[in-house]
């Protein structure tokens, strides 16, 4: 038996003016998913970072939505108010150092959901990822989401994919531990989750994609059919796309990038560029790693194979 | 005056029918008494003796009991505009202690001030024996009247149905109601019909013609709500039972009725639930949740019956308690609809199938088209996408999508690209509960494919549509699993496809306002040669490329595209 994965589990979702309905509708589907994957005797933690500008939840209401949805004895809520918008990254490194008993860093350990807050888990969602992840030397696995399926390749038997995506996704603490958490340093919101998987990769452990496990995740088409994204998304992917690839050494990507940041009108990518130069002559690009590059892809701009 | 009621028997008036339901409720050689109350001049009375019963009957008219008891038939002068005490006295007296086998009132509750006390006396008479009653009434829902009441036209005539002296009109579902209040419980009917009875009784010669297009429509949307249509008098068989106290006959003031906004059904043969457990979970994160699943189970297995069982057990609360499971192993593809839709409390009803996937915006975007456009067919854009199962151990099957999400349904609803085929999957409509409950409309169960377009078009003829270039929805593509679309074969489909014109070449229909704008519209921009040349290449529909032009132009209107290819035109 698997202490880790058996004992107890933790779940950490970071709120940013997160829609309060959508979200107690996702904490019902969460705290139902868990009912179905956990029996009472475990441990179960709920924990919630808020990066708004103002509280958008408190303790009392967390602890009444949990009244109101389960009579799960083990399941505990957690809310923390931080004041400023650390960003995801940022976001779960502070929750977990503020973890106790068997998650805390010199705990037992258990299992870790890094969700984003206003994800519906399937009933069955955990079941199948606590499950992927019992099998040997895995690091990590994520769910499908829907309605718009992310394209990443996968191996069909096996599920190995190149990096998961945190709106749900499954670890241990000790993992989590190991690897000392997200890259708050170089990552705001975006590429964080292929950086935290390609370091668990990196120690050994393997990523999965279970297409079973499912999770609806809120995004629209525009009127042409296609997923448009805010000018905010576009930045921090941007951005995203130099730090990784500069710190996954790919710097003749970066270059080949940034050049063209430089040379486009949108003053998005503009700014990004400029946000890179600025690290860069601040020292505070992080270190490259994977020399060999053996964890990081990148194809096509993308930061896996896709299926279509 | 009252002469004019004298009606003679035939076996296909009233008086026939009637006959014929005593026949079948009375036992042969029952030496009793038959009451007739409103006898008029007897119509009956010959065939009630020959039946071996003991004829009597109870009128207000000197005239018409003197020529009963000349003919030597026992009658009585009796107003039943009595209360209800002294009726019964009345007609005890009469029957003074002799069993009563059974009773008419023909044509008689519609002349009194409350036909309800006449019932309530009735029944009191006939509960000690349990003799059955027969009643007629003529019917105010005709099709004729309804025909003449659009155009303001409602005159009382001599007799028939809209005699002068009328004092209460009934249609079947007042008849049902006044009766169950008083008792009546119904155990047989024996109706009769007349086409031509208004213009062929009072000569109405500006009674609009049956081959004009309007008579046409109102004869087509009357005869789809309900069976009586062409029904000249509801004759009907009671029984005497205990009295309903629940509401009165007449319909009162009710609040609006808490319902939802949308109730979503979804059929089910319960193969595979992976599916199924997608379709709900994009379900459970709605923004609008003002909706109710009446998922229907159709042919289960009793296995089958429970993994959904525990499917739906393991939904979180908020969902659950929106859904209602049913279960049917009756009729082909259709039949779970109509039951779906007939449960369904739901202002507006639309169909997801099994393995259909909704967006956030789903229930949200049809209730934004109704708040602009309520009582219409409201339409959304659908959108399409290739999918196959998927297998990583140690779960099991799910789906995995295998290509890029697809725009390839329209976003408008083009009229003409419809009448020949379905460019509309069924999940991007919602239908008014109306359409259903008042216009009587229900899949057709004889067609075992596209059954879906046969009852949008039926629908859209009567209500039109009203649409969003929203996509709210995606229609999966499996590649790897029978469904619909391959598990029939390409002839088939053909054949139910002809039908399906056939029929609708057949109704009248309803273009609402500013559908023939549209059609204009569509027809100039498909005439102009620069949309000939856009179209030509690949064959594809107008209206699919009316909606590419429209997004490159950024335009939400098809008048928009028709404008613009006018001034390339010139």
């Amino acid at each position: 038996m698997n202490f880790e994965i058996e004992n107890a589990l933790r779940v950490q979702a970071i709120l940013y003016n997160t829609d309060l309905e959508s979200l107690r509708k996702a904490f019902s589907a969460l705290v139902r998913a868990v009912e179905n994957a956990i029996d009472q005797q475990k441990t179960v933690q709920v924990v919630y970072g808020d990066c708004s500008p103002i509280p958008i939840l408190s303790q009392d209401t967390l602890e009444k939505w949990k009244e109101e949805c389960t009579e799960h004895d083990a399941i505990s809520v957690e809310y923390h108010y931080f004041g400023q918008n650390l960003g995801s990254a940022q976001g779960h490194n502070t929750l977990m150092n503020k973890a106790e008993g068997v998650f805390a860093q010199n705990g037992n350990g258990g299992l870790l959901c890094i969700m984003n807050p206003d994800v519906k888990l399937a009933g069955d969602a955990l079941i199948f990822l606590i499950e992927s992840l019992r099998r040997p030397q895995i690091g990590i696995v994520e769910a499908r989401q829907l309605p718009i399926e992310h394209p990443k390749h996968y191996d069909e038997k096996t599920g190995e994919t190149s990096w998961t995506s945190t709106a749900t996704a499954l670890t241990t603490t000790k993992i989590f531990w190991r690897v000392e958490g997200f890259d708050a340093d170089t990552f705001f919101l975006y590429c964080d989750d292929v950086d935290f998987t390609w370091r668990i990769r990196e120690i050994g452990l393997k990523a999965l994609f279970q297409p079973a496990s499912v999770v609806f995740h809120d995004k629209r088409l525009n009127i042409e059919g296609a997923w448009s994204a805010s000018p905010a998304e576009i930045y921090y992917s941007a951005e995203a796309a130099l730090l990784l690839t500069y710190k996954w050494s790919r710097s003749d990507l970066t270059e080949k990038y940034l050049a063209y940041f430089k040379s486009s009108s949108d003053p998005v990518l503009l700014k990004a560029a400029v946000e890179f130069d600025d690290r860069r002559q601040n020292n505070k690009l992080p270190m490259p790693r994977d020399l060999q590059h053996k964890v990081g892809e990148f194809i096509n701009l993308n930061y896996a194979k896709h299926r279509f | 005056m009252y002469s004019i009621y004298n009606n003679s028997f035939g076996p296909d008036n009233v008086y026939g029918h009637s006959l014929d339901l005593l026949r079948k409720l009375i036992p042969a050689g029952t030496n009793q008494v038959h009451l007739d109350v409103g006898c008029g001049f007897g119509a009956i009375a010959p065939h009630i003796v020959a039946m071996g019963l003991e004829y009597v009957g109870v009128d207000i008219s000197a005239e018409a009991v003197e020529h009963l008891t000349s003919q030597g038939l026992e009658a009585h002068l009796v107003d039943i505009n009595q209360d209800r005490s002294s009726l019964i006295s009345r007609l005890l007296s009469i029957t003074s202690g002799r069993v009563i086998a059974s009773i008419t009132i023909l044509d008689t509750l519609e002349h009194v001030v409350a036909p309800i006390e006449v019932m309530r006396a009735v029944r009191a008479i006939a509960a000690n024996n349990s003799s059955p009653i027969v009643i007629s009434v003529p019917n105010v829902t005709h099709t004729e009247i309804a025909s003449r009441i659009v155009t303001g036209n409602f005159e009382y005539t001599t007799d028939g149905l809209l005699d002068h002296t009328h004092i209460i009109h009934f249609s079947s579902q007042t008849l049902k109601s006044m009766s169950a209040q008083a008792g009546l419980f119904e155990v047989a009917a024996s109706d009769t019909t007349v086409s031509y009875p208004l213009r062929d009784m009072h000569l109405d010669l500006d009674a609009p013609s049956h081959h004009s297009a309007y008579y046409q429509l109102i004869a087509h949307v009357r005869r789809n709500s309900d069976k009586f249509s062409d029904v000249y008098q509801f004759v009907r068989a009671f029984l005497p039972g205990s009295p309903l106290n629940t509401s009165p006959w007449y319909k009162t003031f009710v609040s609006q009725q808490l319902r939802p906004f949308l109730t979503i059904v979804i059929r089910t043969i319960g193969t595979e639930l992976y599916a199924l457990r997608d379709t709900l979970l994009c379900l459970s994160g709605q923004t609008d949740m003002d909706f109710e699943v009446v998922l229907i189970g159709h042919n289960l297995k009793i296995e089958q019956q429970i993994n959904i069982e525990q499917l739906l057990l393991k939904q979180p609360g908020y969902l659950r308690k929106k859904i209602k499971f049913l279960q049917t192993n009756q009729g082909g593809r259709a039949f779970p609809l109509n039951l779906g839709y007939k449960a369904a409390s739901g202002h507006y009803i639309t169909t997801l199938d099994d393995d259909d996937i909704v967006f956030g915006n789903y229930v949200e975007v049809f209730r934004s088209l109704h708040d602009k456009m309520p009582g219409r067919l409201l339409r959304v854009r659908c959108v399409s996408q290739s999918v196959r199962k998927s297998n990583v151990e140690p779960a099991p099957q799910a789906s995995i999508s295998m290509g890029p999400i697809q725009a390839n349904y329209p976003a408008d609803f083009n009229l003409l690209d419809h009448l020949s085929d379905n460019f509309t999957p069924c999940m991007s409509v919602a239908y008014p509960r109306e359409i259903i409950h008042t216009f009587g409309l229900d899949f057709d169960e004889s067609l075992s494919t596209a059954e879906d377009w046969d009852f949008m078009m039926r629908s859209y003829f009567l209500l039109g549509v009203a649409e969003s270039p929203e996509i709210t929805c995606i229609y999966r593509r499996w590649t790897d699993k029978i469904t619909s679309a391959n598990l029939h074969s390409g002839d088939e489909w053909e054949k139910n496809r002809m039908t399906i014109i056939r029929k609708h070449d057949s109704l009248p229909v309803i273009l609402a306002k500013g559908e023939l704008r549209n059609i204009r519209n569509r027809y100039n921009a498909a005439s102009t040669d620069p949309f000939k040349h856009i179209i030509a290449p690949d064959n594809r529909l107008p209206s699919l490329i009316a909606t590419e032009v429209v997004t490159q132009l950024k335009r939400k209107s098809i008048s928009a595209i028709t404008r613009r290819l006018r001034f390339w035109k010139r």
